[in-house]
């Protein structure tokens, strides 16, 4: 499970990048699809601050606060972006954990109506 | 011979090919997509600075964005499934409020610690709009997207104020 949402949107957002990332829960039991869905996009901001090109459409989300930060604080940018890489992991470890309870509740829940 | 010839010539030409077409797609989404966002958040940058209505919006989010119980609260606004699809397409929302706090750290009117907080803070929407779409990349059948689109959105309210949290852990010591 730490590995499912922690390695693999890591991993699918570092090679593939924004839109196709999301692809690499084809290798994934249906069940999981919501939750890696879920961890994956939620990843794909906190990874431009060291990796830009993950999400090239979207790094305004980064710069905008990176250029205000660099303004005060110059020397302090490279240590912002490392730590908001390593949060992005731990939240989408607890986002993907949180989505897939939420998803099985939603699940039987139906089954039991039907 | 012939065949070993035009077996090079293939692979040397897939090669070109895909180098041209990715050189080609960069430049596209630089001329497309990055340069005309700089120009709208440098109109943004420029209308907030010179308007005084920056002052007044700026002064308004500020008193939520220099604390933590505020950034949580702009979380929790955000991540409301009923807005977070609204909100996210592009990232838009969250890139023009970016700017803003950006904006307001660089004049030294909320403090760096609250740089990364505030980073998660206006991202719990973060491809709420997409979900269908992103499952359906990933093979899911229509009953997973039924019930995944409510999950997902659901598990933001309560993820969307920890990331806060986590982020403000993280930024403890910067």
């Amino acid at each position: 499970m730490p590995i499912r949402y922690t390695l693999l949107p890591f991993v699918a957002v570092f090679m593939l990048t924004n839109p196709v990332c999301y692809t690499f829960g084809t290798f994934l039991p249906e069940k999981h699809k919501p939750a890696f869905y879920d961890a994956a996009v939620s990843f794909v901001h906190p990874i431009t601050g060291i990796f830009p090109h993950a999400n090239g459409g979207e790094l305004f989300v980064w710069l905008g606060i990176a250029a205000g930060v660099e303004i005060v604080a110059p020397d302090m940018v490279t240590a912002l972006a490392v730590r908001y890489l390593l949060a992005g992991l731990v939240v989408i470890l607890i986002r993907g954990i949180v989505t897939d309870i939420i998803y099985s509740i939603m699940v039987s829940r139906k089954e039991s109506a039907a | 011979m012939q065949a070993l010839i035009e077996k090079i010539g293939r692979s040397v030409g897939g090669v070109v090919g895909t180098l041209f077409q990715a050189g080609r797609d960069a430049v596209d989404l630089c001329l497309k997509t990055i340069i005309p966002f700089m120009a709208f958040v440098t109109f943004v940058i420029g209308l907030i600075l010179e308007t005084g209505v920056g002052d007044a919006i700026a002064n308004g989010i500020k008193g939520f964005s220099s604390s933590l119980g505020g950034l949580m609260i702009v979380c929790i606004i955000c991540a409301i499934p009923l807005l977070s699809p609204l909100l996210g397409p592009g990232a838009v929302i969250a890139q023009i409020v970016g700017v803003l706090i950006g904006t307001e750290i660089g004049r030294g009117n909320i403090d760096v610690s609250m740089a990364l907080p505030a980073l998660f803070a206006i991202n719990p929407q973060v491809g709420c709009d997409f979900v269908p779409v992103g499952l359906a990349l990933g093979e899911a059948e229509p009953a997973t997207v039924e019930v995944g689109v409510p999950a997902v959105l659901t598990s933001r309210m309560i993820t969307g104020p920890i990331s806060v949290v986590v982020g403000y852990l993280f930024a403890l010591g910067l």
